[in-house]
């Protein structure tokens, strides 16, 4: 025992009080870093030494850094994820289908309706060639409108398609991003988390945004390599390798379909096997809620105006003696993209068949039998209703989706709110705490310092006796 | 619970979020004043208000449709009011000319207003109400009546336009908007004219007003559906023809399930053939061997009926045979002519036949009329038409009556007056009724509209004094989370410390 092991003590005592104070200026430099998870200094009690009175203390060492990590939380917030990014995508989806479906900027209901009361005008004056006109006005107008909704309509669904490669681009870069981290952590070594912490919380948050976009399983192994599979089974990253995703075009609908990617480079279609994430909503969104969803029922109905339409009006007879002439352009299969009127009744309103006998081509039966439409139960996508009640239909039903997937969105958005402050009380800065914590390194090194002071002062009184 | 910083910061912008989002959408409310502004907002309503929304679009069409019934009923009231005046003044005139009072000065003063009638009968059978004629039956973008010099008035509408149109009225309901000239001006008895300048004054009458159906061997055939329905031969009346169509169409349907039904419209002297079955049907007038498409009035134009309740009406009427009939100088026989004059029979001798043609039966040249005169005094070289009853022809006539100085025809005649009367007191009898079911119309549809308004406004418009005192909250709230965020901020150990 010796003076000079005082020092040796508050030397030690120093290094790490200033030690804890930097890992401390670091949690506080990390206070709003995403997916940060706060540090402390393990502090021990450095190795007894003997002496002739027995073991006494030797100063102070960091055996390592305390990383709070709760992993049961993290995965769970992963997880949580996948459910809140599917809805958060399907609410900005629905909405832009609402917006474009909405009545007040469509107008989609009030134009049929206005369409079917030119006939009325038109039946009130059937050779009077300003109704002829006017109702060529409002045919030319509801087709404009029903091709509007469906080019706006099929753009998004063009776009959502674009959106499915963007996804599956961000997949492959996480995926590769993860065994690159998997490298670094496993090199470093299992027990050195204090060094690795970094990358950990790195890896943490890209599983977390892995897991936004489609479900995924994980799991650690004991070196700390990440091994992460698809939830039927294909692996994604396994320690250091990563497999990608690929898209691939479906040649029945033109878009996109996903495979996964062997080694050898074949590819497995796993489309239907992604359950849930924005991925999934976005395959949903493209190809049911608006591929057999809205731009079908806006096809139907394009179809069923059409269809109506023009069998009353081929039975019919124009001012010009005319018959069998269609007042839509006849079209096969897509009725919404391609809805216009005949080029007769365009160049030449006499075409439009008002009277139902060439012997009364002045009648207005035929045009009393089209307005008749707007009131008739007619068969519109498999179901009988008319075509006000199918419209207010579509629109409820757009409706009720945007409502359902906001509410879930919200839902989902609390339960990560909880979870999300459940992590931040564990993993979370706290800058007063941090104040204190330094405060207490601070008055810890002072007297450290003040340690070395008294051995000094000491070995001047022993210095003095000697002279 | 430790409370890190971020997760602090985080639900403050959350909440600052959630609340600015909420002040948002009820400043777009109010502004809008309405409750709900997207399908989102509530998915029901909304869908009751496009619904809604529709129906008004609907029910204001109808008013403009029933406006324009009302308008052109104002119109011929007015009309009928003035043609009732007018004709009430021809036949003042024809009363003092059958007096055989007046002298030649007085004849043609009358005969000046005899023709300022006719020629004021033409002006308001061409009125026109915006750019409709309104006499024009369906054809009413040309004026149905043309005065001739010798004051003779043609109608110019053909013969298939001649009916009124109709337009919606209410939902799935027609209305005839417009009268034609044919029904104004014209009637469809059969009358005969007897030429005010015959030398005969005796009585000239004919044994029926309407003109019967004779099937025989060459009109008793439709087809349908390319198979032959034969009628069977005989004379009929247009109710007894139209129950034998029906009658033999039924044959084919098999018993126990629905079949044909067939009208016959005495007013308009059309047949309507409705397809009760569940198959569709093609009645082909345009094959060669429909022999009756022509007597029932039908073009050759195939038609196709639909199954349960598809129709097929005659295109032409069918009663517009009229006979001319011109006496031999000694007075005893006379020849005929069906097309006006262009062609004629041979002598025919006066009352010897059954039939207008001298026929002992009904056929389909003489369609059942036969020609009666009282006595043979005088009948030599007179003339006389036998067709539909026409104001604009008796008119005609009583200005020749008053020219030749023929009040004996004046003195006979003066019921055709009457019956000219009669066309416009029927009319005048339908326009009210019609105006009155429109007042009616009008009553219920803006019922209907209004209704429909409310129900609209209860669903999707806001409570203005809600919204306002919701905003006052919210405003409150996004103050005080703005005040306690200052005060959390206060509060670290950070300031504590400075």
């Amino acid at each position: 025992m010796s003076i000079a092991s005082i020092l040796n003590i508050a030397r030690s005592a120093m290094f790490a009080q200033q030690a804890s104070i930097q890992i401390s200026s670091n949690n506080i430099a990390n206070v709003n870093t995403k997916g940060y998870c706060r540090l402390d200094p393990d502090l021990r009690e450095a190795p007894l030494i003997p002496t002739d009175y027995g073991l006494l203390g030797n100063g102070v060492e960091i055996a390592g850094f305390i990383r709070y990590f709760d992993k049961f939380l993290e995965t769970s917030i992963a997880q949580r994820n996948t459910d809140l990014q599917e809805q958060k995508t399907s609410v900005t989806y629905f909405e832009r289908i609402e917006s474009i479906l909405n009545e007040d900027s469509s107008r989609l209901a009030t134009n049929v309706t206005e369409f079917f009361n030119s006939w009325q005008e038109l039946s009130a004056d059937p050779s009077n060639l300003a109704r002829r006109t006017s109702l060529v006005a409002k045919g030319e107008n509801l087709a404009r409108t029903i091709r509007n909704i469906y080019s706006e309509l099929n753009g998004l669904q063009r776009e959502l398609d674009q959106q499915v490669q963007g996804e599956v681009d961000e997949i492959n870069r996480i995926t590769a991003s993860i065994a690159d981290l998997n490298e670094k952590i496993i090199s470093l070594g299992s027990a050195s988390q204090g060094e690795a912490s970094d990358y950990l919380n790195q890896r943490a948050e890209l599983l977390k945004e892995l897991s936004g976009k489609m479900k995924v399983v994980s799991f650690e192994d004991q070196a700390g390599g990440l091994t992460v599979l698809t939830e039927n089974g294909r692996t994604l990253v396994d320690r250091t390798n990563s497999w990608k995703l690929r898209t691939q075009q479906d040649p029945a609908t033109g878009f996109r379909n996903i495979a996964w990617e062997d080694g050898a480079g074949n590819l497995s279609d796993m489309t239907g096997a992604i359950s849930s994430g924005r991925l999934k909503a976005l395959l949903d969104m493209r190809d049911q809620h608006l591929g057999n969803g809205f731009i079908a029922d806006i096809n139907n109905l394009a179809q069923t105006i059409i269809t109506e339409v023009n069998s009353r009006h081929m039975e019919g007879y124009g001012l010009n003696g005319s018959t069998n002439v269609a007042f839509f352009a006849q079209t096969t299969s897509d009725f919404a993209r391609d809805m216009n009127l005949s080029i007769e009744v365009k160049t030449d309103v006499q075409y439009i068949a008002v009277a139902s006998s060439l012997g009364d081509f002045s009648g207005n039966d035929n045009a009393l039998r089209i307005a008749s439409l707007i009131d008739a139960d007619l068969m519109i996508g498999g179901q009988s209703t008319r075509f006000s009640t199918y419209i207010s239909t579509v629109m409820s039903n757009i409706g009720d989706l945007t409502k359902n997937a906001q509410d879930l969105s919200d839902h989902q958005e609390s339960a990560m709110t909880v979870m999300e402050q459940q992590r931040e009380s564990r993993s979370g800065v706290s800058i007063d705490e941090e104040l204190t914590k330094l405060m207490k390194y601070q008055y810890a090194y002072q007297a450290a310092a003040r340690l070395i002071s008294v051995a000094d002062e000491m070995f001047q009184e022993i210095l003095q006796v000697g002279r | 619970m430790r409370i890190a910083d971020r997760f602090k910061y985080d639900l403050f912008m959350h909440q600052f979020s959630t609340v600015k989002g909420n002040l948002d959408r009820v400043q777009e409310q109010i502004a809008k004043q309405k409750r709900v502004l997207r399908p989102s907002d509530d998915p029901v309503a909304y869908s009751i208000s496009v619904d809604l929304r529709a129906e008004s679009v609907l029910y204001e069409q109808l008013e403009r449709n029933i406006l324009r019934v009302t308008t052109f009923g104002r119109v011929y009231d007015t009309t009928f009011s003035t043609m009732k005046d007018l004709l009430t003044a021809a036949k003042g005139i024809a009363i003092n000319h059958a007096t055989g009072s007046m002298d030649s000065a007085l004849r043609e003063n009358a005969t000046n207003q005899v023709e300022s009638i006719i020629e004021q009968l033409v002006s308001l059978g061409n009125t026109v109400v915006g750019d409709t004629y309104v006499f024009g039956g369906k054809r009413s973008n040309v004026a149905p009546f043309r005065l001739n010099p010798d004051y003779s008035v043609d109608f110019n509408v053909p013969e298939g336009s001649e009916g009124g149109n109709e337009i919606f009225v209410d939902r799935g309901d027609t209305a005839q908007y417009n009268i034609s000239g044919r029904e104004a001006f014209y009637d469809r008895s059969k009358t005969v004219y007897a030429n005010p300048m015959n030398g005969y004054t005796g009585e000239v009458s004919l044994n029926t007003t309407d003109l019967a159906f004779v099937v025989d061997a060459t009109n008793n055939t439709i087809y349908r559906n390319g198979t032959a329905i034969t009628l069977t031969q005989g004379t009929y009346t247009g109710a007894t023809l139209a129950s034998e169509i029906q009658t033999r169409l039924n044959d084919v349907v098999p018993p126990g399930q629905v079949g044909y039904v067939v009208a016959y419209d005495a007013s308009t002297r059309r047949f309507t053939i409705a397809n009760n079955t569940i198959n569709d049907v093609t009645l082909d007038w345009s094959d060669p061997g429909s022999t009756a498409g022509q007597m029932l009035g039908f073009n050759s134009f195939n038609s196709t009926l639909s199954a349960n309740g598809g129709r097929d009406t005659s295109d032409m009427d069918t009663g517009k045979t009229s006979f001319s009939v011109e006496m031999s100088a000694d007075g005893f026989s006379y020849n005929y002519s069906v097309d006006g004059g262009t062609t004629w029979s041979g002598p025919v001798a006066v009352n010897g036949g059954t039939y207008i043609d001298g026929s002992t039966v009904a056929n389909t040249t003489n369609r059942g009329v036969r020609i009666n005169f009282s006595s043979t005094e005088n009948l030599g070289s007179s003339t006389f038409d036998i067709k539909d009853y026409s104001i604009f022809d008796m008119l005609k006539n009583l200005k020749v009556a008053l020219e030749q100085d023929n009040s004996a025809w004046s003195s006979g005649n003066m019921a055709k007056i009457d019956d000219g009367l009669d066309i416009i007191r029927r009319n005048t009898a339908y326009v009210g009724t019609n105006l009155q079911t429109m007042d009616s119309l009008t009553e219920a549809n803006n019922a209907r509209q209004d209704r429909t308004a409310k129900i609209i406004s209860e669903t999707m418009d806001a409570d203005l004094a809600q919204l306002a005192t919701e905003y006052n909250n919210l405003s409150t709230v996004y103050q005080s989370l703005m005040y306690s965020f200052t005060k959390i901020q206060e509060l670290g150990l950070l300031n504590f410390l400075k």
